[in-house]
């Protein structure tokens, strides 16, 4: 029942960016992981075009919610990467735990230098530099080293839900 | 590959996309009210995250009785000895308190008192990729909260609400580059301004700029806000002085300034959603 699929995904989309959020919870170093976006990587590489880019979009709205950006800025990049990972798994690539990792740290890769682009490159503080190093790069990392997890329950969501190949 | 350029699926991607950048225009020129899908997904988000939220504490406040016992045994001696020095300092106020009494019965002068209006909130979302400490309170419009609201806690200033939906709010701390606080010290009334500065905030500290080259401050000086704008009240306490420093131009200095609230810690905040000249600048 694909509308059952999409109701968990649903759910664990809400979970991620909850748990994600919540103050203090899976702390290191004071550098958090991105969860709601790596869902979205995860999901992109099993799921159609269409499907992705919209779970993908509401992820990305949902992380804008929570991080004083544009409302529009995360849901477009990660609408964006979840239509290219999508069409990159269905005709060139296997959905493999370790694509999910390289797929991971290459969409937070791009939200973070656009990030670091609009919101302190331009404006011209002092000290950009550090933001990359210290804040970007680390929750990219961090982001990345849990996306395999969260890449094996969406697989198993997957296989137990569906029935035909993807469009 | 190439046909899914062609297709129905790439155009209605394409909408997609057309919708979010007029969103985040939108968004741009909304002056920090939040438009019609973000106040739903957040009045979906939200309740859960008060729950997260409190649950979180309640469980790190119980493992942090094990796990810093020795942080807070150190941190207690620090703060018996400045307990001892604030119970001087207090004795000294006394004596100023009942010296100023007598010259304003003498001169006859009226006093405004700061009347506040606050609400208080829980910090309910603290965001990833956030550098600044900001984070969303589970109050909102509904609540009585307006943009540019100031944020406190018992122990001093925290920062302004930037952002209000109808059930939360988005609150930015003095550690960031885009708020800006004016400030003096409270003894000497030498005026300058707290900004955000990237490489201070990583540290949880701020600075005081724009202080003259002659500047009398001194490390552990108290800065308070000077109420001069109308965004903040006056005399709300904001950290002390860790260190002056020359300019890079060398022309004037700057403090870095240690606040008296950990921002990157705090679950509990006050917000002022009213109070005497709040909106009105003060006239020379």
């Amino acid at each position: 029942m694909p509308a059952l699929k999409w109701v968990l995904y649903s759910l664990l989309l809400l979970s991620c960016y909850v748990l994600q959020t919540t103050p203090g919870l899976f702390e290191i170093f004071g550098k958090k992981p991105v969860l709601a976006a790596a869902l979205a990587v995860c999901v992109s590489m099993y799921e159609g075009v269409l499907s992705s880019a919209f779970f993908s979009m509401m992820a990305g709205l949902l992380w804008d919610i929570s991080s004083n950006r544009l409302f529009g800025f995360n849901g477009l990049i990660l609408l964006c990467c979840g239509v290219l990972i999508s069409l990159l798994c269905i005709y060139y690539l296997h959905t493999r735990w370790l694509n999910s990792l390289l797929f991971c740290t290459l969409a937070m890769l791009v939200q973070g230098l656009l990030d670091y682009l609009f919101y302190y490159a331009i404006w011209g503080y002092p000290g950009v530099s550090l933001i990359l190093v210290q804040n970007i790069l680390p929750t990219l990392l961090y982001t990345a080293a849990v996306t395999p997890l969260l890449f094996l329950l969406v697989r198993r969501i997957h296989r137990k839900f569906s029935v035909v190949e993807r469009a | 590959m190439l046909e899914f350029f062609k297709s129905r699926k790439f155009k209605i991607i394409l909408g997609a996309i057309a919708v979010l950048f007029g969103m985040m225009l939108y968004s741009a020129s909304s002056d920090g009210v939040s438009n019609i899908p973000q106040n739903l997904l957040e009045m979906i988000t939200t309740p859960l995250q008060k729950l997260t939220s409190s649950v979180s504490n309640s469980t790190g406040d119980l493992l942090d009785r094990f796990l810093n016992a020795k942080n807070n045994a150190d941190e207690n001696e620090r703060l018996k000895l400045e307990i001892a020095e604030l119970r001087r300092q207090i004795a000294d106020y006394e004596q100023l308190r009942d010296e100023n009494e007598q010259l304003r019965k003498i001169a006859g002068s009226r006093e405004l008192y700061p009347d506040f209006e606050l609400t208080a909130a829980s910090v309910v979302s603290r965001d990833p990729s956030d550098r600044y400490g900001s984070f969303l309170i589970d109050k909102g419009t509904l609540h009585g909260v307006a943009k540019n609201d100031p944020v406190m806690t018992e122990n001093g200033l925290i920062g302004l609400v930037t952002q209000v939906g109808p059930i939360n709010a988005r609150v930015e701390t003095i550690l960031s580059p885009a708020v800006s606080v004016s400030a003096v010290e409270a003894e000497s009334n030498e005026l300058g301004m707290i900004q955000g500065n990237i490489e201070l905030a990583q540290a949880g500290k701020t600075r005081l700029s724009i202080l003259s080259g002659e500047t009398q401050l001194e490390v552990g000086d108290m800065i308070v806000t000077a109420g001069a704008s109308g965004l903040y009240p006056k005399s709300i306490p904001i950290g002390k002085v860790g260190g002056v420093f020359t300019e890079p131009h060398g022309v004037t200095k700057y403090a870095v300034i240690l606040p008296y609230e950990d921002l990157e810690k705090v679950n509990h905040v006050q917000v002022i959603t009213n109070f005497l000249g709040q909106g009105s600048e003060m006239l020379e």
